[in-house]
């Protein structure tokens, strides 16, 4: 995999370095009518980095993806692609390329005038056009598929289609708009696998826009969370998930039960804002103890739902709030757990609780 | 599930109304080929006689000619406006934008004697006097709106991703058209062309009132010969040739709009 991939690394890629911002929103405001679909955003996407706007429908995310392509331009703000200012300058003219959602693959071309269409409206020497669609196509490993129309594609196929032709112009930075949303489970979770070792290895800097939090989690190195054109929080999968810093980060990625005012103080002793993720609570005998250095709340089992892996138990607490809590489906299976109606002890470690405001 | 009856009848009541539709057609057809002048039936004898009289009848040849440069004209005007307004509707917003559909439709459903009327007394009162130019314009006024029709049901059908993806790649507004664009309606606008010039070819009303005195289409110069008894069997040939000539465009357009995108 080694020979094609270099031929589509980019230069650029060479002298990453960290803290290097590649892309560059500036105070972007983006006005559609009295809409306010961005509203002031400020973003570093850091060079070589794998980054994903995450957010809810209508929450911005693709609006921004379509202000750095250029196909739409800010009401107020500057954007930034590799130092230079390009908040004026044409979607052909800036060295990005963008994977569309629907791919986008001119329907009347071959496969390989597809991924050569790029090189060739640059008037790239034929002969080095064909050397370099060979190679992105391999990269993708669709050599034997160059001479076929995207309509006698399979969705996977048409995908990595769409991405051979954006890669083979070595943009400084690809952009994919829900790059996996119209596959099916199983190719979609392999896809993930594919362009995180595709990103990898090409070295150039990836931003994807998605709404499906676990692909957000799985793929990329940074997030953005969006929500009504404002971001929420910008980092890893490891600080959104463990430390989400609003009461809806904690709510749109995973799942997060959550309490406040009154049930606040009743169960974690404070006023204040908490959430504890469903897999850091234990689920005890009424009569058990918790460890050491836990925290304990009575509850009742309110229903026990089997999930495959996980076993998923929704119980209300005596303080008030209904909670969720999951464990791994063999240790159900081993010991049958409390069920439907039965009074149980909830335990948790301290630090699994995050305190939101 | 409809049983052998009903099937039956629908059939023949299906087959009794293509009949009297294209069983006159077909007369004409046979009647160009008739050696009696006045089409004594059944034929007793066939003849290609007429045919070479009307091939060399200098009034019909020189209204044939008259009519190909008048259907060329409007096409062209056709095609030019037509893809401009679709291109407009379909891609850009302003202000009118809905009414626009709705005028382009309007002159075909006006009755042609208003439309003739209307351009006469314009191009009187402009003072442009009347000739092939003047039913070029006046055939125009209700071919635009085939070709903005099929080409804007395309573009609908296309949506912008395409021409955006073209753009991303470093491909200009031009190069877009040329690469992308184009290939992609082409199908569409020679349907929407072929229509237009089957329309302007056989039209009569509208082309009465903006020809002029001295120049003829095919259409005016067989309404002007069709109750001279001598010129009967001629007229019956040109009758006939002119429906071979339309049968063949329309056909290909109805081929062509059914096809996809791909050309």
């Amino acid at each position: 995999m080694t020979g094609p991939v270099q031929a589509l690394r980019s230069p650029s890629g060479l002298d990453a370095g960290p803290g290097v911002a590649d892309v560059r929103l500036e105070a972007v405001t983006k006005r559609f009518g009295d809409v306010v679909a961005v509203h002031e955003l400020t973003l570093d996407v850091h060079r070589g980095e794998f980054f994903a706007l995450l957010g809810p429908s209508g929450s911005g995310k693709t609006t921004c993806l379509r202000m750095i392509g250029g196909f739409e331009r800010p009401t107020a703000g500057r954007i930034w692609l590799a130092g230079t200012d390009v908040t004026e300058v044409a979607p052909f003219a800036r060295e990005v390329n963008t994977v569309f959602q629907d791919y986008a693959l001119f329907p009347h071309m071959t496969v390989e005038q597809n991924v050569g269409y790029g090189l060739m409206v640059a008037r790239v020497p034929k002969r080095e056009r064909q050397e370099r669609v060979e190679q992105a196509l391999a990269t993708v490993r669709l050599n034997a598929f160059g001479s076929r129309r995207p309509g006698q594609l399979s969705g996977g196929q048409r995908q990595r289609v769409a991405l051979a032709r954006a890669l083979v112009n070595r943009p400084k930075v690809l952009l994919l708009d829900e790059p996996l949303g119209a596959l099916d489970r199983k190719l979609r979770e392999q896809m993930q696998v594919e362009l995180t070792l595709l990103q990898r290895d090409v070295g150039i800097t990836f931003v994807f826009v998605t709404h499906d939090q676990d692909e957000a989690l799985t793929m990329a190195d940074r997030i953005a969370v969006f929500r009504d054109g404002r971001l929420e929080q910008v980092g890893t999968p490891e600080d959104v998930y463990d430390r989400p810093e609003t009461p809806f980060v904690a709510d749109f990625i995973g799942t997060s039960n959550q309490a406040a005012g009154a049930a606040a103080v009743a169960v974690f002793g404070s006023e204040g804002h908490f959430a504890l993720r469903p897999e850091r609570i234990r689920v005890l005998a009424a009569a058990g103890a918790p460890g050491p250095g836990e925290v304990a709340a009575p509850a009742q089992v309110v229903d026990v739902v089997f999930a495959g892996a996980t076993v998923r138990r929704v119980v209300t607490l005596d303080a008030g709030p209904t909670w969720v809590v999951t464990a791994p489906a063999v240790e159900a299976a081993a010991v049958p757990g409390p069920r439907r109606g039965d009074r149980v002890l909830l335990a948790w470690s301290e630090d699994a609780v995050r305190r939101l405001g | 599930m409809l049983t052998t009856t009903p099937r039956r009848v629908l059939a023949a009541v299906m087959g009794l109304g293509l009949l009297i539709v294209y069983l006159p057609l077909a007369i004409v057809l046979v009647n160009s080929f008739n050696s009696s002048r006045t089409f004594a039936w059944p034929p007793s004898e066939l003849t290609t006689h007429w045919w070479s009289q009307a091939w060399l009848s200098t009034g019909a040849r020189s209204a044939l000619r008259t009519s190909i440069f008048a259907g060329l004209g409007a096409t062209a005007v056709a095609l030019v406006l037509g893809t401009m307004a679709a291109f407009a509707v379909s891609r850009y917003r302003w202000f009118g934008r809905e009414s626009v559909s709705f005028l382009l439709l309007l002159p075909i459903a006006l009755p042609g004697i208003v439309t003739g009327i209307a351009l006469n007394n314009a191009f009187r009162v402009a003072g442009t006097g009347f000739g092939l130019l003047t039913i070029i314009v006046g055939h125009s006024t209700f071919c635009v709106v085939l070709v903005d029709n099929n080409a804007l049901a395309r573009l609908r059908r296309l949506g912008g991703t395409l021409e955006e993806a073209s753009m991303d790649l470093g491909a200009g507004v031009w190069q877009t058209f040329r690469y992308v664009t184009f290939p992609l309606l082409r199908s569409a606008l020679f349907a929407g062309g072929l229509l237009a010039f089957a329309l302007s070819f056989d039209e009569i009303i509208v082309t009465t009132f903006t020809a002029g005195a001295g120049v003829r289409t095919l259409p005016i110069w067989i309404f002007e010969n069709l109750f001279r008894p001598n010129q009967a069997p001629v007229v019956n040939v040109v009758a006939a040739a002119l429906i071979v000539f339309s049968v063949v465009p329309i056909y290909l357009a109805q081929r062509l709009s059914g096809t996809t995108s791909t050309h």
